[in-house]
């Protein structure tokens, strides 16, 4: 007997068509022609954007560029570096005077270097077998023996090479940074996960820190907190709190809301739903943002050197200093190894499955033994008068390094030398002066059309407010000419990004090879390449283009690899039986079905880009990363500041231009 | 759910418990940036990025450590932060400054009264415009003002297309050479080599190419036992000659290199400040260790060791009595 | 049983007897919903309100009552408004206006700290999709109302295992809920809701995430639980022959309007209008009208000894003593009363007028949208 009828009207949710009995492929085919009469339609638009902004700057040229015409006039940026240093001069007058630092800022500095002291002294009294020992059974017990193994080899290349004190330095500060993170940013996410109106407060604030170039704000963390391990642990916990606070908050949004409801109508209070429903639910997410945090802390502690942090970025900079290849590539390994065995320790546990099963008893009693344990082992080897690990130990791999690197140079040196000069005078050039060339207000009107045609009117409001802010900011050329350098770099990284991620897609083989070496690339500070970068390229915006490119590359070939090889099997299987070849697959299935990864890739590739503005001016590239450099080491604030705040700007623009294209699709 | 935590009140009255706590406790200890946990018989030395500084830090460091039993800690920052980082108490020497008389304003007895000036430390420091040697074989007279005016396009690059390429240093050092080369009308365009290990690269290519180039440099510094450089001859420097930073007519000074001191450091620092206080080298000790570092590639404890274990007379007489033992 | 009389949509006088009681309940969706009651908007259709306010109408202006012990349906498609009815008579959705009380006592106008203690000791609801705590044991998941009440750690194992066991999960205390069946969760998900020992069950749902015959399964066992625990119910489905098994009486909804209220034979006997007509057309009516809606006085010569069955038997189950004999059967009342007799013949009118419906809709069929969710939904009692 039927029962449910069907409904006299059908009801609001279930009307549009139904993809269901659709050859996927076919579908694609079919939706087609209109879609691409409305892409081309964009970009039709695009160009007569960029058309205009040439016939602007020949205009200009042919009027003899007239102040109408002209730069941005310069006032504002005056007055706001004033003010600045201003700001700069009475703290440094105050700092041990005023209330705000004596009951403020002065508690948070003194605190947190006390706090990485107290790490590093902690890890020193363990001595080295001890922290090998305690570090390599905590893996253990978290993510199994092979990743034990891992961490055991870590500790081995820090021994060796004659950096373990150093790695212990750099693992206090990270640690204290993590935890003041953790302790600061996962409270603010449950807050932002419980409420959408501190969600909607709290998300352009972190927007902000990540597109903030880390180096324009460890001046300001240097005037506030103090020079050293106060300023080092604050800029790291900056740098690394955002994930922190957008994973917590996207995990407790993701939490089963039946399950929310479930236990409300059972009567629990707020609190019994978080504690009992929502933290246990989010545990796993809201590891794999603790993993991230640690990850974007790694990095930031090699950068924080600049401000007296020590560690393995010391290390760095002392080897760079001797344009020291080889040392460099050494600490540079250091890192990358700590980082790659604290993600996947971190991983281990978020992910849970790789924790050895541990009979009943043991299992609460293990943390208790294993402390127990590493203690005992450390307090022998105090008594067997072990503490440090004995330079005399260590072996050295630079001298090959640098011999290879070397042999690289005289190799491809002449030819990558004239590739770059092609690029600078054939593109870099040309780009500069054509952003800088035009008068600024048809530039921003320029921005603002893209915006439009990209993502709508609120996107254009965003990209000309951005593009007129580093006007206002005082660095309109160095801005139109940071822009120049980043477009071409993002260009580059995405005609290579995308090559290999195809390629990568299409063979297993390569993509397992590419894996590690992605990891790598991806935790390698860019210091270690900069220099190479030189030799190849030689100084100025070439190779700061090219080291910006090895940073970028990483997540756009992965992205476009995952997205083509996420396509769904079932479209691809319609596709190959109707005949297609291999590149009409490509082209006609996987990559426009990969779409939305493809976009991503393309935004976070600009956006990678342009975090490296910074790094490009420390061998040659100038313009705004040059003045944040040189505001941070000469004590100028205003300068320094002016000009990072003139990156953000630079990164809302591209963000917004670009993912706003990303959600329309 | 739009239900309230009924153990609301109880929250408040900890909230406020613990804000009340919080003023008491804040209100009963002001913290200074000098209340930071230390080792009190730790000595803290800024280090500056050049290798020259280094050789002293380590030399002082092994010194203080091997032959006073102290404790020392080298801090990697750049000169004028380390001034600041002196002001805030977290370092307690600057072993090689040059010049800085505004920061001396600022932190000194005239300002915040946070440091003092330690006197020479026996290094002489010159800045200024360097080529290499071949290039005055190439073009007779090149090593002069002139010359460079002349020859200004042979140091044409890529970068700065028919202009020459006048190529800048680390952004850390203070420079004059924009007001230079407007004064002298120079057909020069400056590329910023962003940091020293960039620009010491460039150079050194150029050297191995036996290309054109033109830089800022300073002695000491150990690349002149590498390569031969030649200094560019400006007029001397005179008093008052770079007051505009836009119009230069002149070289940059020569430094007697100083030291600097934390003042309560030098108050209170007993024999360690002492032996620092005492301390003087030539550039030749120093480029001894400093060639040891950059170009034999040691550890700079490795490199302070072989020095002291070579020149014991040379120490000795910086090591106060007291602690002679 | 009410008398049809009473199954409209008009608001009740308050009843003094009634378990649950709502009246003139509102819930409107969107900034403007303050604006729409009590206006002349409050008399237009939901869609022109959502047109000129923005506000979307979800219930509107609702009244019944529910006595106790009875398992009271709110049937209606998806989007008619009954989940959100369901939400606000427990408040995990407020109200926009009107009250709901229980034993007499107004949850809309109750604190939070009461809201929670009615929450948790008087009223549970059952999910449609479960909402088990994934990283509990089924024994946790079961004891939590226990818990968050404050109940001690051995008392609300042994009542959880207890509830385990009235639901045929023991065995599985130890497990968790991802390693149980969809059938065997929502039995997790009904037993915690008894195991609070409310006086109001709350059912949103709770099978139609489930396979056919498992969500038969179900249904048989809520009707013994009720035959058992005699809990007032709310019980909320979108699956019409659910609604005529396990319903006392039934509510039909749409668009967040009562269309009609009334026992399943009152729906199928005597649909209010078009709409419910509709909905119970290819209900077989013989399987839900009783003997008592088909008896008729005697006709004359007609024998009046034919076998006796109780006026709330269903036609299908008077099909066999007919069989047995030429006589028509006596409907008994009360006290053995005869209120009349059913013969052959009315029964085959019945099945007669459901085979001309059946043979319309086959011949027609094709030109009707059907839900698909609709579809498979349907072969219990088939």
């Amino acid at each position: 007997m039927a029962t449910a009828q069907p409904a006299p009207s059908a009801p609001p949710e279930t009307a549009g068509p139904s993809p269901s009995g659709h050859v996927p492929g076919a579908d694609g085919a079919a939706r087609r022609p209109p879609g691409t009469a409305w892409l081309a339609n964009r970009w039709v638009q695009a160009a007569a954007a960029i058309a205009v902004l040439a016939a602007g700057y020949a205009a200009a040229r042919a009027l003899g560029t007239p102040a109408w015409l002209g730069t941005f006039p310069d006032a504002t940026g005056q007055w706001l570096i004033a003010r600045l240093d201003g700001v700069y001069t009475w703290i440094v007058a105050n700092r041990n005077s005023s209330p705000l630092f004596l009951y403020g800022f002065n508690y948070v500095s003194v605190g947190l270097g006390s706090a990485v002291i107290l790490v590093n002294q902690a890890l020193v009294l363990l001595t080295w077998p001890g922290v090998v020992f305690a570090g390599t059974l905590a893996a253990w017990r978290v993510a199994g023996w092979r990743v034990a193994l891992l961490v055991l080899a870590t500790f081995a290349v820090f021994a060796l090479t004659g950096l373990w004190n150093e790695a212990m330095t750099t693992l206090a500060l990270i640690t204290t940074s993590v935890l003041i993170a953790l302790i600061i940013g996962i409270p603010l996410g449950i807050l932002a996960g419980r409420s959408d109106g501190f969600h909607r407060a709290v998300r352009p604030v972190l927007d902000f820190l990540q597109i903030m170039p880390a180096f324009a704000y460890l001046m300001p963390m240097l005037l506030l907190f103090g020079i050293g391990n106060p300023a080092a642990a604050v800029a790291t916990f900056v740098y690394a709190v955002p994930p922190a606070v957008r994973i917590t908050a996207l995990a407790i949004r993701n939490v089963d809301a039946g399950a929310v409801e479930a236990t409300t109508s059972l009567g629990s209070t707020p609190w019994q739903i978080l504690t009992k429903v929502q933290l246990p639910m989010a545990k796993r997410t809201i590891l794999l943002g603790v993993n991230q945090t640690i990850m974007l802390a790694v990095s930031m502690v090699v950068i924080a050197s600049v401000i007296g942090a020590g560690g393995l970025g010391d290390a760095i900079y002392q080897a760079l200093s001797k344009v020291n290849v080889g040392q460099a590539v050494e600490a540079g390994a250091a890192i990358v190894l700590m980082a790659i065995a604290l993600d996947r320790v971190t991983g281990a546990a978020g992910d849970g499955t790789r924790t050895p099963l541990l009979p009943a008893p043991w299992r609460r009693a293990a943390p208790a033994v294993g402390l127990a344990a590493a203690t005992a082992v450390a307090a022998t080897a105090r008594l067997v008068g072990i503490e440090g690990w004995p330079p005399a130990w260590s072996i050295s791999f630079s001298g090959p390094i640098n011999t290879a690197q070397q042999g690289v140079q005289s190799a491809i040196g002449d030819a990558t030398g004239a590739f770059g000069d092609l690029l600078l005078v054939g593109v870099l050039n040309p780009l500069s002066a054509l952003l800088t060339g035009t008068p600024w207000w048809l530039v921003v009107l320029v921005a603002a059309a893209l915006g439009a045609i990209f993502g709508g009117w609120r996107t254009a409001a965003t990209a000309g407010a951005a593009v007129l802010a580093t006007g206002l900011l005082g660095v309109w050329e160095n801005s139109m000419d940071t822009l120049s350098q980043v477009l071409v770099a993002a260009a580059v990284t995405l005609a290579v990004g995308v090559a290999v991620g195809i390629l990568a897609a299409r063979s297993d083989m390569l993509a397992a090879i590419l894996r590690p070496v992605l990891d790598a690339m991806q935790t390698l500070p860019p210091f270690v390449y900069l220099i190479p970068a030189v030799a190849l390229f030689s100084v100025g915006r070439v190779p700061a283009l090219a080291a910006s490119v090895v940073f970028a590359l990483p997540p756009v070939i992965r992205l476009v690899n995952d997205g083509i090889r996420g396509v769904s099997a079932h479209a691809v299987e319609a596709a190959v039986s109707q005949g297609s070849t291999g590149g009409q697959l490509l082209t006609k299935v996987q990559l426009p079905l990969a779409r939305s990864s493809l976009l991503l890739a393309v935004n976070q590739g600009i956006m990678m880009v342009l975090s490296m503005v910074v790094m490009g001016a420390l061998v040659g590239a100038g313009s705004l990363g040059y003045d944040v450099v040189f505001g941070l080491k000469q004590n100028q604030l205003g300068l320094g500041l002016t000009s990072g705040l003139a990156i953000v700007c630079l990164g809302v623009f591209l963000d917004r231009v670009t993912q706003g294209r990303r959600s329309n699709a | 759910m739009r239900e309230r935590n009924p153990d609301r009140r109880r929250t408040r009255v900890v909230a406020a418990l613990a804000a009340l706590c919080a003023v008491v406790l804040l209100s009963s200890c002001a913290v200074r940036t000098t209340s930071i946990l230390r080792d009190p018989n730790a000595v803290r030395i800024a280090l500056n990025g050049w290798v020259g500084y280094e050789a002293s830090a380590a030399v002082m460091s092994y010194l203080l450590e091997h032959e006073m039993g102290y404790q020392t800690q080298l801090m990697r920052i750049d000169e004028q932060p380390s001034w600041q980082a002196m002001d805030q108490g977290a370092v307690d020497v600057i072993l090689e400054n040059w010049g800085h008389e505004d920061l001396m304003k600022l932190y000194g007895p005239e300002g915040n009264g946070t440091v003092v000036d330690g006197g020479p430390n026996g290094n002489k420091g010159t800045l200024g415009w360097y080529i290499p040697e071949y290039l005055v074989e190439e073009y007779p007279g090149i090593d002069t003002v002139e010359g460079i005016k002349e020859h200004a396009e042979i140091f044409a690059t890529s970068e700065t297309g028919d202009k020459g390429q006048f190529l800048g240093g680390d952004p850390a050092f203070v420079t004059q050479d924009q007001g230079m080369i407007n004064h002298f009308d120079l057909n020069l365009e400056i590329v910023y080599a962003g940091s020293e290990a960039a620009q010491i690269t460039e150079v050194r290519e150029r050297y191995k190419a036996r290309e054109p180039v033109l830089f800022y440099f300073y002695e000491p510094q150990w690349l002149f036992e590498e390569l031969d450089l030649i200094h560019v001859d400006f007029p001397d420097y005179h008093q008052g000659c770079d007051a505009d930073l836009k119009d230069v007519a002149c070289d940059y000074p020569s430094y007697d290199l100083n030291k600097i001191f934390r003042r309560d450091f030098a108050e209170e620092g007993g024999l360690a400040y002492r032996m620092l206080d005492d301390w003087q080298w030539t550039n030749s000790q120093q480029n001894a260790v400093a060639r040891m570092i950059a170009q034999e590639g040691m550890d700079p404890e490795e490199a302070a060791e072989t020095w002291v274990r070579e020149n014991p007379d040379v120490w000795k007489e910086w090591i106060p009595d007291q602690a002679k033992g | 049983m009410n008398s049809p009389a009473e199954s409209t949509a008009q608001p009740h006088n308050e009843s003094t007897d009634a378990r649950i009681s709502v009246r003139n309940l509102w819930k409107i969706f969107g900034k403007n919903a303050g604006s729409v009651i009590g206006t002349d908007l409050a008399d237009l259709d939901s869609e022109t309100v959502r047109k000129r306010t923005g506000a979307t109408v979800a219930v509107r202006d609702m009244s019944f009552d529910v006595h106790p012990g009875e398992t009271f349906v709110v049937m209606g498609l998806s989007g008619s408004g009954k989940s959100t009815l369901v939400r606000c008579m427990t408040r995990l959705i407020e109200p926009t206006s009107g009250t709901m009380s229980l034993d007499g006592e107004d949850i809309a106008a109750c604190s939070p700290q009461r809201l929670r203690e009615l929450r948790r000791s008087r009223m549970a609801m059952v999910f449609q999709h479960f909402g088990l705590l994934p990283h509990r044991r089924i024994v946790d998941n079961v004891a939590y109302g226990l818990e968050v009440r404050g109940v001690s750690r051995a008392q609300r194992y042994e009542r959880a295992r207890e509830m385990i066991e009235m639901v045929g999960l023991a065995g599985h205390e130890d497990s968790l809920p991802g390693q149980l069946s969809g059938g065997m969760q929502q039995r997790v998900g009904l037993a915690r809701a008894l195991a609070v020992d409310p006086e109001v069950l709350l059912f949103d749902e709770p099978f139609s995430a489930l396979d056919p015959l498992i969500r038969r399964d179900m249904q048989d066992e809520v009707l013994r639980l009720q035959r058992e625990l005699h809990k007032t119910a709310v019980f909320i489905t979108h699956d019409l022959s659910e609604a005529l098994k396990v319903g006392d009486r039934i509510a039909i909804m749409r668009d967040g309007e009562l269309v009609q209220t009334g026992t399943p034979e009152d729906l199928v006997g005597s649909p209010a209008d078009d709409y419910v007509r509709d909905f119970v057309k290819d209900v077989s009516r013989t399987a839900v009208l009783t003997a008592r809606s088909l008896a008729r006085p005697a006709l004359p010569g007609e024998a009046e000894d034919g076998p006796a069955v109780p006026a709330a038997t269903v036609v299908d189950d008077i099909v066999a003593p007919l069989a047995d004999g030429t006589a028509p059967v006596r409907v008994t009342g009360a006290g053995d009363t005869v209120l009349g007799y059913v013969g052959r013949d009315d029964v085959l009118r019945l099945i007669a007028g459901d085979r001309t419906a059946d043979a319309a809709k086959a011949a027609g069929g094709q030109s009707e949208p059907r839900r698909p969710g609709d579809a498979p939904g349907d072969p219990v009692g088939a």
